[in-house]
């Protein structure tokens, strides 16, 4: 009788075990994965447009446009805390086979955005946070990119004056800005097109406790 | 079944080979080139890569030709001007060269299923495995939308919309709208087949090491050993 009993409570805590569903769904991953393929795309297109120019910062500046627009409304439609970890540890781990170096930069960035968003918002609710997350990313990006490439090539960055580094941040956090306001905008569309829950995640976690 | 065996089976020994050799090959190469500053030893290694995509048969096409053609031109001479050195523009145009080259060897001769089968065999998550497969997959995709919409804004374009407005009306709003029905999509699709981020990937045919990949591995050492040779062995 107590074999029994205790083969049932294995078997309830193997069922416990199986059922408890992880900390992001199959919905979460896909459209992580999805926003890195549209990152992987514009980056595609705008970096061998401006990359051979050499001018510091003008690719992330460009790239900060259209990155954050997608960084944005990825993080207004997770909303959990490590969104912004997650959709940059999987573009990371894409860029990991075009070099290390891009790794290493992209995968600072998303440490960085995640960190001050998680101790300032505590995740990405409201309008603010998802803009602060995307914008920290892309411009935590450069200063990481320049540090490691000039670990690589101390004899192509040497030359590069503080007060460049510091006008391409600008430049930068006004593109991304701009890129940012820009989803935030295509959110509201979607969301008003039934494509995107732009509730506050109470809301949405009393809708699927209810479920 | 034979036929279609037949018909999926790998066409080249390149594409037999287990996709972490290959990635290991191209992550070494790529971090070997950011070392080296040798024309020559940076040549040694676009040299073996070529090789390498010739014998899985990968041939480009005219218009990507020309197109990588214009692109390093371009990359060369703005070099040039920078640094009036024609070695320090050789130098980054064959270094770029490499970087270009090294990871469409892995993702030009690896088919989703073979990827899939490897990556079950790593301690990833289910959910990041299933997420770089699909990076893998919908990159192309995407790309091509985005050459589309670009084409169709151009089309509608009447000529009394800033470029600024075509782009962000005809491009980036399709896009995200094309994003979000592909992630609708796929997880309905991933959700019918029993998927979920939280249970490993069951796999019965997983891909071992075998000799084509030791001496493919052998071969690319040997590649960045020439190229090492050629950097600091022969001017030292």
């Amino acid at each position: 009788m107590s074999e029994t009993m205790s083969s049932v409570s294995e078997v309830s805590e193997t069922e416990k075990r199986t059922v408890q569903p992880g900390y992001w769904g199959t919905r979460e991953y896909v459209f992580a994965a999805m926003t890195a393929a549209a990152l992987l795309a514009v980056a595609s297109i705008v970096i061998p447009l401006t990359l051979p120019l050499r001018i510091p910062g003008l690719t992330n500046s460009i790239n900060g446009l259209f990155g954050s627009f997608f960084v944005t409304i990825a993080l207004i439609r997770l909303r959990r805390p490590g969104s912004l970890l997650l959709i940059t540890g999987i573009y990371s781990l894409i860029c990991l086979a075009v070099s290390p170096l891009v790794f290493g930069f992209v995968l600072f960035g998303g440490l960085f955005g995640e960190t001050v968003c998680f101790l300032i918002f505590r995740g990405y609710p409201g309008k603010l946070a998802p803009v602060c997350g995307a914008v920290l990313y892309e411009m935590a990006m450069f200063p990481a990119a320049m540090t490691l490439s000039f670990f690589f090539f101390p004899e192509r960055y040497h030359h590069v004056a503080f007060w460049i580094i510091l006008i391409a941040e600008l430049v930068i956090c006004t593109t991304s800005t701009l890129g940012a306001v820009l989803g935030l905008k295509v959110a509201q569309e979607l969301s008003r097109a039934g494509k995107l829950q732009m509730e506050p995640m109470e809301q949405v976690e009393q809708m699927e406790s209810r479920a | 079944m034979i036929f279609a065996r037949r018909r999926n089976s790998p066409a080249t020994v390149i594409h037999r080979l287990h996709p972490f050799s290959k990635m290991a090959a191209g992550m070494g190469l790529s971090a070997l080139a950011l070392c080296l500053h040798s024309p020559a030893a940076l040549a040694v290694l676009l040299a073996f890569v070529f090789t390498v995509l010739a014998a899985a048969r990968i041939r480009p096409t005219l218009r990507q030709l020309l197109s990588l053609l214009a692109f390093f031109t371009v990359f060369s001479a703005v070099n040039f001007v920078i640094n009036h050195d024609p070695a320090h523009a050789a130098t980054y145009t064959l270094r770029f060269a490499v970087f270009l080259t090294a990871m469409p060897m892995l993702s030009l001769t690896t088919d989703p299923q073979q990827l899939t089968r490897a990556l079950a065999a790593t301690p990833l998550p289910a959910g990041i495995s299933m997420a770089l497969l699909l990076v893998w997959r919908f990159f192309p995709l995407l790309a091509a939308d985005v050459r589309q919409m670009r084409q169709a804004a151009r089309l509608r374009d009447r000529g009394d919309i800033s470029p600024a407005r075509r782009l962000y009306r005809g491009v980036l709003v399709p896009l995200a709208f094309s994003v979000i029905e592909y992630t609708d999509r796929v997880t309905l699709a991933l959700e019918l087949r029993g998927f979920s981020p939280d249970v490993d990937r069951t796999c019965a045919n997983r891909p071992r090491i075998g000799q084509a990949d030791v001496m493919f591995s052998l071969l690319a050492l040997t590649a960045s050993c020439a190229a090492a040779w050629l950097q600091w062995g022969v001017g030292a």
